[in-house]
């Protein structure tokens, strides 16, 4: 298994093996899987976290999300009438004129989604848009603003029997953790080997 | 306290990240409870309160710091030091909770200065110079580590408290050898024209509204202390330990920030210095007639704090 695959497979978190709840790899998950009533970890914000934090919040009875560092949102891509920009975001991302327009329309949106001062601050990438691959999401905000969704930006230590313990000193307890992480590293990767 | 100056910022990042402990780690229902006297129980109270309140402020300043620092390694610090003083706050809410100080699961109330401060870093911290930021929370952090948690554990003999403490000792000491390692790195090469640089932002106007929230803290806080039974030589003491190390490095003294902050811990230490202290005093006095109610409500990362070990 190339280094690759193995990020895919599953994220450097240590005592995966000790929990004692359902633990799954986001991709594995069926549409028809169903979390009703039961406390739901989900760790990471990339792409697969995103689409499937609104199905969960709307199931579970709680929704914790573990978020490393956040990512630009769009509510939709803006450009998706105009014929030739309608294509995939990040094929136009590269282009100073529409990298500005991505950067007015994801900022707005977050603005005008979050207006507490500190969950913005949190959900407020460092690096500016284009960077990384900008999500699309309309549910995003308004799913981890819900009052079963809570946001957690203390970095992971382990995963424990009961749930996750994170650097702030406190267990997380969870029924399921779902590890959505696989977008993530598959960037990096990709990043690293731009660089290399 | 740390006596090299020179670190391995990557080793250290990796041996913060392999240092962890949570709130579960300790029996916060283990016997010595009883070992708080009547006598100290409602100075305790207040000491613990401060306390609490000082690490929560300083987490959130690691945060800013998070935001304003030259590397990746760095950020990725600084994002285990926000948390790690969270961690500090929370497990002084435990005790506190241990001893009976906690009205319910409410937090301690903060003071008016405290809040003024909560008020200043949630609108400016994140925009203010890290060069500031970086030498201000290491002093902060060998008063705490010097003077208050060493005068804590030499009065109260719970055994719980120390237990405690040995785990939060162990972390701070890690954030002041990085907090010596950046002052050094910030200081290297400074020639007259980096330095007037680093001190150009002095004239921001939210900086200045941060030092206008500041100086009546450190005053009060101060006062609070040493109305506490903390002897006034050992605040100084610790103060000037934060001098003398950073002594050491050529570089560090090469850093203009340092050269306020250091000298201005030693004037805030030093109750003789009425010059400083009579209009700090006066603000003291001043901003203790805000009425809380004037005030906007406490911003969400406050109400974040919590004594349970689990959620």
């Amino acid at each position: 298994m190339s280094e690759y695959d193995k990020a895919l497979s599953w994220p450097a978190i240590d005592g995966l093996d000790t929990f004692d709840g359902q633990l799954w790899r986001a991709a594995d998950l069926s549409p028809n899987q169903r979390f009703d009533g039961l406390r739901v970890a989900l760790v990471g914000t990339g792409a697969r976290a995103v689409q499937l934090l609104p199905g969960l919040q709307a199931q579970a009875a709680k929704v914790t999300v573990f978020q490393r560092s956040p990512r630009w949102v769009l509510a939709y891509w803006p450009f998706g009438k105009i014929k030739p920009l309608s294509a995939a975001p990040e094929a136009w991302l590269g282009r100073p004129l529409l990298k500005v327009l991505a950067a007015q329309r994801a900022n707005a949106h977050l603005k005008r989604s979050v207006p507490e001062r500190w969950a913005r601050r949190q959900l407020t990438p460092l690096e500016p848009v284009g960077q990384k691959p900008v999500l699309i999401a309309p549910d995003w905000y308004r799913s981890l603003q819900a009052s079963n969704v809570k946001l957690i930006t203390w970095p992971i230590v382990q995963v424990c029997s009961n749930g996750i313990r994170s650097v702030e000193g406190i267990e997380h307890q969870f029924d399921v953790i779902i590890l959505a992480t696989g977008e993530a590293a598959r960037a990096d990767h990709a990043h690293q080997e731009q660089a290399a | 306290m740390t006596n090299a100056t020179k670190i391995d910022l990557d080793k250290m990042l990796l041996k913060v990240k392999n240092s962890q402990w949570a709130l579960a780690d300790v029996d916060w229902d283990a016997p010595g409870a009883d070992l708080v006297t009547p006598e100290q129980w409602p100075k305790l109270k207040a000491f613990m309160s401060d306390l609490m309140w000082i690490e929560h402020v300083g987490a959130r300043g690691f945060a800013a710091m998070a935001k304003g620092a030259p590397n990746e390694t760095l950020r990725e610090m600084y994002r285990y030091f926000h948390a790690e003083e969270q961690r500090h706050a929370n497990a002084e809410m435990a005790l506190m909770k241990r001893w009976g100080m906690l009205d319910g699961d409410t937090l301690p109330e903060p003071n008016i200065n405290i809040r003024l401060v909560i008020e200043w870093l949630d609108r400016y911290a994140d925009e203010m110079p890290y060069h500031v930021l970086s030498t201000v929370i290491p002093m902060l952090e060998v008063a705490l580590d010097g003077a208050l948690c060493k005068f804590l554990l030499d009065t109260v003999d719970d055994p719980v408290c120390h237990q405690a403490f040995k785990l939060i000792n162990a972390d701070e000491a890690r954030h002041l050898g990085v907090g010596f390692t950046v002052m050094e790195l910030q200081g290297r090469n400074a020639n007259l024209l980096k330095a007037i640089q680093m001190l150009g932002p002095a004239l921001d106007p939210r900086l200045l509204l941060g030092i206008a929230a500041y100086l009546p803290l450190l005053n009060k806080m101060r006062d609070n202390v040493v109305g506490m039974g903390l002897p006034e030589k050992k605040l100084f003491d610790a103060i000037s330990r934060f001098e003398k190390v950073g002594a050491r490095s050529r570089d560090i003294r090469r850093n203009p920030w340092y050269q306020i902050i250091s000298r201005h811990g030693r004037i805030v230490t030093n109750r003789a210095q009425k010059v400083y202290h009579a209009p700090v005093d006066a603000m003291v006095w001043l901003t203790g007639k805000i009425p809380a109610s004037a005030l906007p409500k406490v911003p969400s990362w406050v109400h974040e704090l919590r004594w349970q070990p689990t959620a």
